[in-house]
């Protein structure tokens, strides 16, 4: 009994009130703020999923130097690394293609990084990168194979815009200090990393 | 081989299907015995009838003849019952009898046995007297020797009568063939491994005899017992060393024998299908053939009795289409009417001969003459020559075109075919008595003879069998035609070309006589000048894969036996490219020759005295080649020298008490003198440059540009 007494009427009316007048403003949104609202979720909706940046992920890659470049490859990408004894050039190769070198039996074509990014190779005699998905398809030349480490997507940044176009698409991310990268499937898809030398020109 | 299988597939599967066959027949027997005289009757009849009638055309399938027969007989014995007539019980006893004797004969066939002397084939001769008449013959006497089927049935229910002999047996293990390849690859790796180690082995001798060497300098102080304890250790480790190698070496070795043994496959394996393709050719064509396999036991490499199958198929065709005469002519001409075709295989030393050959007409060779002649060929009188034409584009001798055996593509085909395998393949052929080609090929597509030569710098192979001949060619053998270096042969002018030029390598240095490689491919020839020939040896050819599409000059990988990796070049290409090239230096222009310098070259080791001889020579001096010091000052002194190059160490008289003799005197004191030497220490150059010495070169880093490029300074 005593609590049906003891309805503050006034604060309940107050308090509608304000409800009502939050309600009415919530309505009257300026069309710029709206527009502007609208705008920002449109952006939210349209941006394209980044999973490559996602915050948070980590990738285990080998770090190397190549001509001088500093570069990583996803660790999936690379089967071994070997120190061939002898690497046989071929006649008229580009300069992308060092030469043929044995690799369990089998014959493994060892290539350069640096003509792909328009730079001439050097030539370093350091250990080869044996690079392919499930079967060894390229012989890297290297430098030096520095690491495997793990990488975070939040510490990449995207590749600079001075990178040569025919290589922009090798290249997916650069670190702070200025290592590049490297995309495993675009670089075995690269078709300047199959070799046809016909016979023209020289018979 | 393949029919094999196929039948035996074929009585698998009929096997499986009789089971479920004699089920039924049981059931609908004793439904009829149950129901006969009813209206049912008929219906049970023909359900039996058409049970049986499958069972008949699988059997025959299967080549089952006598379930074929016994169900016939059934299928007479019921037969009569369609129309509703009713049988004596003895009927039924014959019939369950023989559903009885079917499972029975189904068990033995899955066992592989004989059906001979089963109780189906006792069963038959009571089937037949059924089927003939249907009021029985004899109207008991059949029952009583049926009284051994229901026996027959107790043992069957009972586990199984006949186990295979399955026991002891491995079972079998299938491997696909990328596999074992991968394998053999492991292997070769092992291979050269092992080899490797050998070379180690030499190194702790070098070591350890450096180690006594060190001894004697220290002996006597407390340096040499612990010396001589590191230096029998190390004899120790050497030892151990050597015998591990030794065995390392032989089980990779066996290993790899045994992996090749793995990826062989019988020579019968490779004829699948040639049986049916003749029969089935012969069919097309009215003839009877019968296909014979010889030396189907021989184990073959895989990949060459794949690579073989296309030609071998072709043949055969055509052995049937082309060869065999109809049964009437084969009669008239008193032969079997049934034609021959035999395939065989044998072994000649690392290659495998396989023949085709048949008994029928032989090749016409009136015929070929005639169309290559048509054609404005050469027509040869020798017949084997004759014969020969068959492999010509264009020239099929049979004037009819069958679907079956080509139209005139054949044998050329065939030869293309058989070449890519590095093979040859020859015929022979008498009239009326048949036509015999003869296939030679490598036993094995995976190693190949080589020719190693040096072009370059580089180590280069050419199989064995493209290269007719090696040459020494000095100029006057070499002819300028059209701007172009030619070989004068024997027969003809050859096309010359230096390999390094081709190869766009870094030439070699001119020299006096030049060797060089006479390639042939087809009927082209040319003569490939080259740095060296190094060695011919067995080496394991490899693809170049999927990345390197095609290569210049180059057709494969030629991996060494020490390991190394060689490019396999290929002869046509090279031919090809011989030709058209303008002129290199191949030999000193005639200016330096004019003015060639003499050298007086003394060193105590035969060796290297030869090696540096051919160096200065290759350089385009004369030499004058001496055994020690002492006979190079003699020879000084009686024919003079523009320049002397000289070991220190000789008996005798040493190249230093040389240098100081030749400086001394008044005639050759200021003669250029390099003293080539093993001894690097900064002590002995300054001893040497202090004699008089115009140069110092040290052995260990000798290399033939360095002398050359110091004579050149110094002349």
């Amino acid at each position: 009994m005593a609590s049906l007494k003891g309805i503050d009427w006034d604060a309940a009316r107050a308090r509608l009130g304000r409800l009502a007048a939050a309600h009415e403003e919530g309505d009257t949104l300026s069309p710029e703020a709206a527009s502007a609202l609208l705008d920002e979720r449109a952006r939210e909706l349209a941006r394209p999923p980044s999973p490559e940046l996602a915050p948070g992920t980590l990738r285990e890659v080998v770090r190397f130097r190549a001509a001088g470049q500093r570069y990583a490859l996803e660790s999936r990408f690379v089967l071994e690394v070997v120190r061939p004894s002898e690497v046989v050039p071929l006649p008229g190769a580009p300069p992308a293609l060092r030469g043929l070198t044995l690799l369990h039996g089998g014959v493994l074509p060892v290539v350069e990084l640096a003509p792909l990014f328009g730079r001439a190779p050097t030539n370093s005699t350091g250990p080869l990168l044996v690079v392919g998905k499930d079967q060894p398809e390229l012989g890297v030349r290297t430098e030096e194979v520095e690491e495997v480490t793990l990488v975070s997507s939040q510490d990449l940044l995207p590749p600079p815009a001075t990178l040569a176009d025919e290589a922009a698409g090798l290249v997916f991310a650069a670190e702070r200090d200025g290592v590049l990268l490297l995309e495993g499937a675009a670089l075995l898809a690269d078709g300047r990393l199959t070799f046809d030398l016909s016979d023209e020109g020289v018979v | 081989m393949d029919r094999d299988r196929l039948a035996q597939a074929l009585l698998a599967t009929f096997l499986e299907e009789l089971e479920g066959h004699v089920v039924s027949l049981n059931r609908d027997l004793l439904a009829l015995e149950r129901e006969q005289g009813t209206p049912r009757a008929p219906e049970r009849v023909a359900s039996l009838l058409r049970t049986l009638h499958s069972v008949k055309g699988a059997a025959r399938a299967a080549s089952a003849s006598l379930v074929e027969t016994a169900c016939h007989r059934l299928e007479e014995v019921l037969e009569p019952l369609r129309d509703g007539r009713t049988a004596p019980p003895a009927l039924y006893e014959v019939c369950f009898a023989a559903v009885d004797a079917l499972d029975d004969a189904g068990r033995r066939l899955g066992a592989k046995q004989e059906l001979a002397g089963s109780p189906l084939e006792a069963l038959l001769p009571d089937l037949e007297r059924a089927a003939s008449g249907t009021p029985a013959a004899p109207p008991h006497a059949p029952p009583p020797p049926k009284a051994p089927a229901p026996q027959e049935r107790a043992p069957a229910d009972a586990p199984l009568p006949p186990p295979p002999p399955a026991a002891g047996e491995t079972l079998p293990v299938r491997v696909s063939a990328q596999k074992l390849d991968a394998l053999l690859y492991r292997s070769g790796e092992l291979r050269v491994a092992a080899l490797r180690l050998e070379g180690r082995a030499e190194t702790l001798e070098t070591v350890r005899e450096e180690l006594v060497r060190l001894r004697e300098v220290v002996r006597g102080t407390e340096g040499e017992t612990a010396l001589r304890r590191a230096e029998s250790e190390l004899a120790r480790v050497a030892r151990e060393l050597a015998a591990d190698r030794r065995t390392l070496g032989g089980v990779a070795t066996t290993v790899d024998d045994e992996v090749r043994r793995a990826r062989t496959l019988p020579f019968v394996e490779g004829c699948a299908g040639l049986e049916r393709t003749a029969r089935d050719v012969a069919r097309a064509e009215g003839l009877q053939v019968r296909l014979e396999i010889h030396g189907g036991a021989l184990e073959l490499d895989r990949s060459l009795l794949q690579s073989l199958r296309e030609p071998l198929l072709h043949l055969v065709r055509n052995a049937v289409a082309h060869g065999l005469e109809t049964p009437e002519a084969r009669r008239r001409a008193g032969k079997p009417e049934e034609g021959r075709v035999s395939l065989s295989a044998r072994l000649r030393g690392n290659r495998v001969e396989v023949t085709v050959e048949d008994d029928g007409r032989g090749l016409d060779l009136g015929a070929l003459r005639e169309r290559a002649r048509a054609r404005g060929l050469e027509a040869p009188d020798d017949d084997s020559e004759a014969a020969r034409l068959a492999f010509l584009s264009g020239l099929s001798t049979s004037a009819k075109v069958t679907e079956v055996a080509g139209r005139g593509v054949g044998l050329d085909v065939v030869r293309a075919e058989v070449e890519a395998l590095r093979g040859t393949v020859e015929v022979s052929s008498r009239e009326g008595q048949g036509a015999r080609f003869t296939l030679d090929v490598p036993l094995t597509l995976s190693t190949l003879r080589v020719l190693l030569v040096s072009a370059g710098g580089q180590t280069l192979a050419l199989a064995s069998e493209g290269v007719a001949r090696l040459v020494r060619l000095s100029p006057d053998e070499v002819r300028e035609v059209e701007g172009r270096p030619t070989w004068v042969a024997g027969d003809a002018l050859v096309p010359l070309a230096s390999l390094a030029d081709v190869l766009g390598l870094p030439p070699g240095p001119p020299r006096q006589r030049r060797g060089a490689v006479v390639l042939e491919a087809g009927t082209a020839r040319a003569a490939l000048v080259v740095d060296e020939v190094v060695a011919e040896q067995e080496a394991l050819v490899r693809a170049l894969g999927p990345r390197v599409r095609r290569a210049r000059h180059v057709a494969a990988a030629a991996v060494l036996p020490d390991g190394r990796l060689a490019l396999l070049l290929n002869p046509a290409s090279l031919v090809r490219a011989a030709g058209g090239r303008p002129s290199a230096s191949l030999f000193p222009s005639p200016a330096t020759r004019a003015t060639r310098r003499r050298l007086l070259l003394a060193d105590d080791s035969p060796t290297t005295r030869a090696l540096e001889q051919s160096i200065l020579e290759g350089a385009g001096y004369d030499v004058v080649a001496c055994a020690d010091g002492a006979e190079a000052w003699e020879r000084l002194q009686a024919s003079g020298a523009d320049a002397l190059v000289l070991d220190v160490e000789m008996p005798r008289m040493d190249g230093i008490a040389l240098t100081e003799a030749v400086r001394a005197s008044p005639r050759f004191g200021r003669l250029p003198i390099v003293l080539v030497t093993a001894r690097g220490r900064p002590e002995d150059k300054a001893r040497g440059l202090q004699a008089g010495a115009s140069a110092y070169l040290v052995k260990s880093a000798f290399d033939p540009t360095s002398l050359l490029e110091t004579l050149r300074r110094l002349l």
